[in-house]
């Protein structure tokens, strides 16, 4: 994806699924080049919120766009922009009910672990467990197996963390896997979280 | 099949990138061979780790993103004067059309448009029942002349009872033309009494309009009214549209007359 003609929402959907280097660019893309971004900081600060308020919620919204793709359930009901604009939105009504002057008229497809704070606390319990034992593995083992989970090619992990071939990448990652594995108490305890 | 090829293979399942045959074959494998549903079961939760995982990679590359690239105040700035310019543009609209709503009400629904309307229109009263010879009365002549102000001059050294149906006709004429309209009124409303055949249904037509311009709308639209109804009468349509046009909701809006 090189120009902003590419970044079409039919494309754009694409490229996050596809991971890798494509969703890499969509992000870029999103941050550098379009206008929802001051389109999203712009409402926040029209409603009680300030710079930093504006940049976590739109950093949310994204982190939701990508996730409900990569996981099948966003449903497209209108352009990617609106989705997201929407979703921030949303996310600022919830964390600040009290501050926003009007109530969004429109709910979109969140999770129900979105919204509810007890579900957001063991989300939270959880991710930190997580980022614990993606720690014990190592830096380097860590960075092979989250680009390779984000659908990076054994070319481009080749080329990022410099290894010589692909065999040497798929190598390292296979290597981490079973590290990771060791680790299988750990993980029984994340999935009883 | 080595370690590495097996996990690939349980990817590949966990990607449904096997096809039916394949799929198949593994799931009675994981029936019936517990080691290898034992080890399927530790991939398969080490993928859930990396899937939980990634929220926190993808968070991190945002944040990494948005040092990067602040967001510029200008593009926020241009989206407030984006939205005044568009507020900006909504309102010169609404001025145009309410500009233009007003000007279409003052030119065609204000008393004065529709009066000169009618008197321009319809012109005024020629003496075609007179024939086209010359009068020998001056008054008329100077009637003929279009000259308004030296008729109304000319017959007020007459006593007005002395003055026949024609002279207070064409005196009437001349002061409801030269914007005398309570004048008008009166010397039409004499020739409307006097029941004369020759100006009866004109006068009354006029008188109409006499009461129109003195601001008298009420007496103004009884008359029309009146003529309107009257299958007989030669200005029955003239006082239908005018009666319309009085009507018009138009007529209404604050200053329009």
């Amino acid at each position: 994806m090189e120009s902003s003609e590419d970044y079409t929402d039919g494309a754009i959907i694409k490229a996050i699924e596809n991971g890798g280097s494509q969703l890499e660019s969509v992000m870029l893309h999103f941050y550098k080049d379009s206008a929802i971004r001051a389109k999203v900081y712009y409402f926040i600060k029209q409603n009680n919120g300030n710079i930093h308020d504006a940049e976590d919620i739109f950093q949310d919204g994204m982190k939701n766009l990508i996730i409900s793709v990569r996981s099948k359930r966003y449903k497209a009901t209108g352009s990617v922009e609106a989705y997201i604009f929407a979703t921030c939105r949303n996310l600022w009504y919830k964390k600040f009910k009290n501050k926003i002057r009007e109530k969004p008229d429109v709910e979109i497809n969140y999770t129900v672990e979105d919204l509810d704070p007890l579900m957001v606390l063991e989300k939270k319990e959880k991710l930190q467990v997580v980022d614990e034992l993606m720690g014990k593995l190592g830096d380097k083992c860590r960075r092979v197996l989250e680009l390779w989970n984000l659908d990076y090619s054994m070319k481009e992990i080749a080329e990022k963390l410099e290894y010589k071939s692909e065999g040497m990448a798929r190598k390292k990652k296979h290597e981490c896997l079973q590290k990771l594995l060791l680790h299988s108490n750990h993980i029984n305890k994340i999935s009883n979280l | 099949m080595s370690e590495q090829e097996l996990f690939e293979h349980f990817d590949r399942f966990l990607k449904n990138q096997l096809d039916e045959t394949e799929v198949d074959s593994f799931n009675l494998k994981l029936r019936e061979d517990a080691e290898f549903k034992k080890g399927f079961e530790d991939y398969k939760n080490a993928v859930n780790v990396l899937e939980l995982n990634s929220e926190n990679v993808i968070d991190q590359e945002l944040e990494r993103l948005n040092e990067l690239y602040p967001v510029e105040n200008s593009k926020v700035k241009s989206l407030r004067s984006n939205n005044s310019i568009y507020l900006l543009i909504a309102a010169c609209l609404l001025i145009v059309l309410l500009s233009g709503a007003y000007y279409n009400a003052s030119t065609n629904y204000s008393t004065d448009q529709i009066v000169s309307t009618e008197l321009s229109s319809y012109g005024a009263f020629n003496n075609r029942s007179a024939g086209s010879n010359e009068s020998a009365d001056p008054g008329i002549e100077l009637y003929r002349k279009r000259d308004y102000l030296k008729v109304v001059e000319h017959y007020s050294n007459v006593d007005p009872d002395q003055l026949d149906n024609t002279q207070t006709f064409y005196l009437a004429n001349s002061h409801l033309l030269s914007g005398n309209s309570e004048n008008a009124i009166r010397y039409f409303e004499k020739v409307v009494e006097s029941d004369d055949i020759r100006f009866k249904e004109v006068s009354e037509w006029y008188l109409g309009l006499s009461y129109l311009k003195s601001g008298n709308d009420s007496k103004a639209c009884k008359l029309f009214k009146t003529i309107s109804t009257d299958p007989q009468h030669s200005y029955r349509n003239k006082a239908s549209r005018i009666l319309q046009k009085l009507d018009s909701p138009w007529r209404k809006i604050p200053g329009i007359n």
